[in-house]
């Protein structure tokens, strides 16, 4: 394990000079301190009875503060979801290609670590700085709203974590991409596609009627149950971040289900990492 | 064989991310309907309809030189009080009869009340689920649209006087009820004095004056002035205005600072509630301080917040879910206080009702049978 | 003890879908023993490289068996006892050749204070580059840089694949001075080095690799040939025919050749001819250099 830890730590010292991750926490930052300036939430009784971005008022109704606030934190949710894992698969489709490359890899492979760990140890350092992330932008919204508006809520948060978890299997995917061709643009067009047919396949019950019935519907269930559900995970964290009821049975189920198949695409990363030469 | 393993791995964890995946997003199942109430907030094209095939009565003579042509009217708006300051509420009673949650509420109505109505049938030639049209709540009185062709007046009112007035009004008095008190003195109680106009308007009100100046209105003898509901505002199934000291009559146990917040902005609420499927409620409230009305907008806000929150901490779901829905849509010079109830959630609260229902009529059949 | 134990190493690439590539090297068998300096030399494309990879298991053989310090390179103890500098090495360039250094050291799982590693710095020559970020190092540098990586931990042994390239004559020096010091204190090294000079210098052992092949192996003095001739310089005028008396024979120029099967011979033919008053100021043995080995062994291969 510790060793594990050790390729994450690595990973995650090397992340923090990229100019890339530097920009995410400094975007993060600036849409924060952007909003925490021009924002102005009236709360009169616990409810929003105006708002005013950059010092103009906006038509909103005098509703409970959570309630006034639902389409916000809904939006920053999708926000956080959505743009965490575009960004993600963006700033970190590098990550695996250069822990591969010449001069680099050999270098680690001849270090007392195992195969599976160095490629483990990426993908969790990778999969830390994304809930870093994710958690940064999501507590500083916590933050500006509670402190603007007294709504203490961990709805970001959760949503973040939701992202996170899906971020995971995308991830998974690019890494295992990155084993079989070292190339960051095949990386980030694995995540990229991964990301779309997530999509597709959270409203896969709905898509699946564009189909004829019969065998292309099959085929279509069948190739897309096995894909993680982000758009579900994306509306669930939009709901939990709104404290609406669920649209799914279980989210436990489907979280565990999605960091399996993460874990499925690693597997299949090391298998094709352990049998390669460099 | 090690690397043979990681395969294997692969094969089983994508096979088991699918199953919980599936089951936990339930793609067979129901989704969470999304409470989406549609709410009166303008005259609706079946409305203008309705609004155009009401205007019976012809035009009165324009006022002034240069005003537009004036339009047909519709009897009940002209027949309701005139000037800002009133209070008059419309029930359309054959909308909301028919509506869902007419249908509701009439499940509700137990055998004594079904029984009532049959007598008010047999009695007056008037069956209220099937003639009245629309019924007008004024402080003052009553008024019913409808058909009324059928109805016994004079045998309603055989110990009464009955006068005849206007073009097509009929006036009906009966003398006042003697009630014996139970020290042995009587007291007199005036009795309601009913006016027929053309058998399609009844107004009721404390004394012929009263009456008959309802009819005067409807017949255009009076002065001109606009009624208390404009045309523009009849839509959605029950509509109406009411004055801020009715409207804090009507609405129980109002904090005293709220009152005065009423009464400083001079508030006047018009009420539209629309029942055709989820009841929705928008009360338009107008002032003649903006900036008190602001205020009043904001302190009605953090109200259904407050109110909202105290659900929640005294458990009260559904009264929360309801608050939720609750909010105060400023509009510049007015503000909307909006209200929905999902006819699910009326289903909900009517059903102890019902079932109170059912079992009451088996109670009373039984007892009906032993006691003919 | 041996520190490596090659047997029948064959290594084949291969390419997309499984196609069978290059085969880099065939059936090659090597025994080294602890604390030997062992040079592996051989022209580009000859297996070097790849031979250095499957005594790491960076890549895999096709067929044979591989022991290196009594383990299989596949087990992590067994790499965590050599230290490894590739031929390019990618080293991170926003991190401090101290933050490099202490991120190896974890990987490897050592608990190294940071005098240590100021200290291995200095050994290698990077005293005067400690703050400096490694994106702006020269290619010696970053040699040295390397090096001080392959010296963390005090390995068993010490595989390096071109450690003097980039290095100025000076650096390698050093460098020279750091491996003899090294080599004193028991280490096994394994060198590949296009400098042929250098690989003289510090290895007893050599080995040469053609296509795929160990064609030639065993002790630096075998390989060279070391001959009992000696070639002799002496100062001024010199009595030929004395000299020619005493066992020397001329050479072209001013030199001349001496015959000895051991030093008792050598020194007393010496002796002769200085009392005829001869004065010897160079006597050097003769033999083959590597680059004559290596040729010859180039021409027998082929």
């Amino acid at each position: 394990m510790r060793p594990l830890l050790e390729v994450a730590w690595q990973v995650l010292r090397e992340a923090a000079s990229r100019r890339w991750v530097l920009a995410l926490f400094l975007g993060i930052t600036a849409v924060l301190a952007t909003l925490s300036f021009s924002l102005q939430l009236d709360v009169l009784d616990g409810a929003l009875a105006a708002t005013r971005l950059f010092g103009k008022a906006l038509g909103t109704d005098i509703r409970a503060v959570d309630v006034a606030l639902r389409p916000l934190l809904q939006a920053s949710s999708y926000l956080i979801f959505y743009g965490g894992l575009g960004f993600g698969i963006l700033a970190s489709a590098d990550f695996g290609p250069s822990l591969l490359a010449p001069g680099r890899i050999e270098h680690l492979l001849s270090l007392p670590l195992r195969r599976w760990q160095l490629l483990g140890g990426t993908f969790l350092g990778v999969l830390a700085l994304s809930l870093m992330a994710a958690l940064y932008g999501a507590c500083g919204l916590v933050v500006l709203l509670g402190l603007k508006a007294g709504l203490w809520t961990v709805g970001p948060l959760l949503a973040a974590l939701l992202a996170s978890v899906t971020f995971a299997a995308l991830y998974a995917v690019m890494l295992t991409g990155a084993v079989f061709v070292r190339s960051a643009a095949v990386s980030a067009a694995l995540g990229a596609v991964l990301f779309v047919l997530g999509i597709l396949a959270g409203y896969r019950a709905r898509v699946a009627t564009v189909f004829d019935p019969g065998l292309p519907r099959s085929v279509f269930r069948a190739l897309t149950a096995v894909v993680p559900r982000v758009s579900s995970l994306a509306d669930a964290g939009a709901a939990i971040a709104a404290s609406e009821p669920l649209a799914l049975r279980s989210l436990g189920s489907l979280l565990i289900g999605v960091l399996l198949f993460g874990m499925g695409a690693l597997a299949v990363g090391v298998w094709r990492f352990e049998e390669k030469d460099f | 064989m090690r690397r043979r393993f990681w395969l294997v791995a692969a094969v089983v964890l994508f096979a088991l991310a699918a199953a919980f995946m599936l089951y936990g997003q339930d793609d067979g199942g129901q989704e969470t309907p999304e409470v989406e109430v549609e709410l009166p907030r303008r005259m609706r094209e079946t409305e203008k309809q309705r609004l155009q095939g009401r205007r019976t009565l012809p035009a009165l003579p324009p006022t002034e030189e240069g005003q537009p042509p004036p339009r047909p009217r519709d009897p009940l708006l002209a027949a309701l009080p005139q000037g800002r300051g009133r209070t008059a509420v419309v029930l359309e009673a054959n909308a909301l009869r028919h509506s869902p949650v007419g249908e509701l509420l009439l499940t509700c109505v137990n055998g004594r009340g079904r029984r009532g109505l049959d007598e008010v049938k047999a009695k007056a030639g008037v069956d209220p689920l099937q003639d009245f049209d629309r019924i007008v709540v004024t402080p003052d009185g009553m008024m019913v649209s409808g058909h009324f062709g059928e109805a016994r007046w004079d045998e309603l009112f055989r110990d009464g006087h009955r006068q005849s007035y206007g073009e097509k009004g009929q006036i009906f008095e009966q003398p006042p009820r003697r009630n014996v008190l139970p020290n042995g003195q009587t007291r007199e109680s005036r009795r309601a004095v009913l006016g027929v106009w053309d058998n399609q308007l009844v107004v009721f009100g404390e004394d012929a004056a009263q009456v008959k100046q309802a009819l005067d209105r409807v017949e255009g003898r009076a002065e001109g002035g606009d009624p208390v509901i404009r045309e523009e505002q009849t839509f959605g199934e029950i509509y109406g205005v009411l004055s801020t000291d009715d409207l804090l009559r009507i609405v129980p146990d109002v904090q005293p600072q709220l009152v005065e917040q009423f009464r400083r902005a001079g508030a006047q609420m018009e009420l539209h509630v629309d029942a055709r499927s989820d009841v929705g409620v928008v009360a338009r409230v107008t002032g003649t301080d903006a900036q008190q009305l602001e205020d009043l907008g904001k302190t009605l806000g953090g109200a259904l917040a407050l109110g909202r929150l105290q659900a929640q901490q005294q458990g009260d779901e559904r009264l929360a879910s309801l608050l939720e829905l609750a909010r105060v849509d400023p509009r510049g010079d007015s503000f909307n206080l909006e209200l929905a109830l999902p006819l699910a959630f009326l289903e909900k609260q009517l059903a102890g009702c019902r079932e109170g229902v059912d079992g009451g009529d088996s109670e009373n059949g039984s007892a009906a049978s032993g006691d003919p | 003890m041996t520190a490596l134990e090659v047997t029948a190493l064959s290594k084949t690439y291969t390419g997309l879908l499984g196609r069978r590539g290059q085969q880099a090297l065939r059936g090659v068998d090597l025994v080294l023993p602890r604390g030997a300096a062992f040079g592996l030399i051989g022209p580009n494309g000859a297996g070097k490289t790849t031979f250095i990879k499957l005594l790491l298991g960076i890549a895999r053989p096709n067929s044979g068996t591989i022991r290196v310090l009594g383990g299989s390179p596949e087990d992590p103890e067994v790499r965590a006892r050599i230290g490894y500098l590739p031929e390019r090495l990618h080293l991170p360039a926003s991190a401090t050749p101290v933050a490099f250094l202490e991120g190896v050291a974890r990987l490897k799982g050592l608990r190294v204070a940071r005098s240590e590693l100021l200290d291995l710095l200095a050994h290698v020559g990077l005293a005067e580059a400690l703050g400096r970020k490694m994106g702006g190092f020269s290619k010696g540098m970053r040699q040295r840089a390397g090096l001080a990586a392959a010296l963390l931990g005090k390995p068993d042994l010490l595989v390096l694949d071109e450690p003097t390239d980039g290095i100025d004559p000076m650096g390698r020096v050093e460098v020279r001075r750091i491996l003899t010091a090294e080599l004193k204190r028991g280490v096994t090294l394994f060198l590949n080095s296009h400098l042929l000079a250098e690989t003289e210098r510090l290895c007893d052992t050599l080995g040469i690799l053609k296509e795929g092949r160990l064609v030639r192996f065993g002790q630096r003095e075998a390989l060279c040939r070391l001959e009992p001739r000696w070639r002799v310089r002496f100062a001024g005028k010199v009595d030929a025919q004395a000299l020619e008396d005493a066992g020397f024979t001329r050479q072209p120029g001013d030199a001349w050749a001496c015959e000895a099967p051991d030093a008792a011979a050598l020194n007393a033919a010496l002796d002769r001819a200085r009392q005829e008053g001869a004065l010897v100021v160079e006597l050097v043995r003769e033999a083959q250099d590597l680059e004559g080995v290596l040729a010859d062994a180039m021409g027998a291969a082929a």
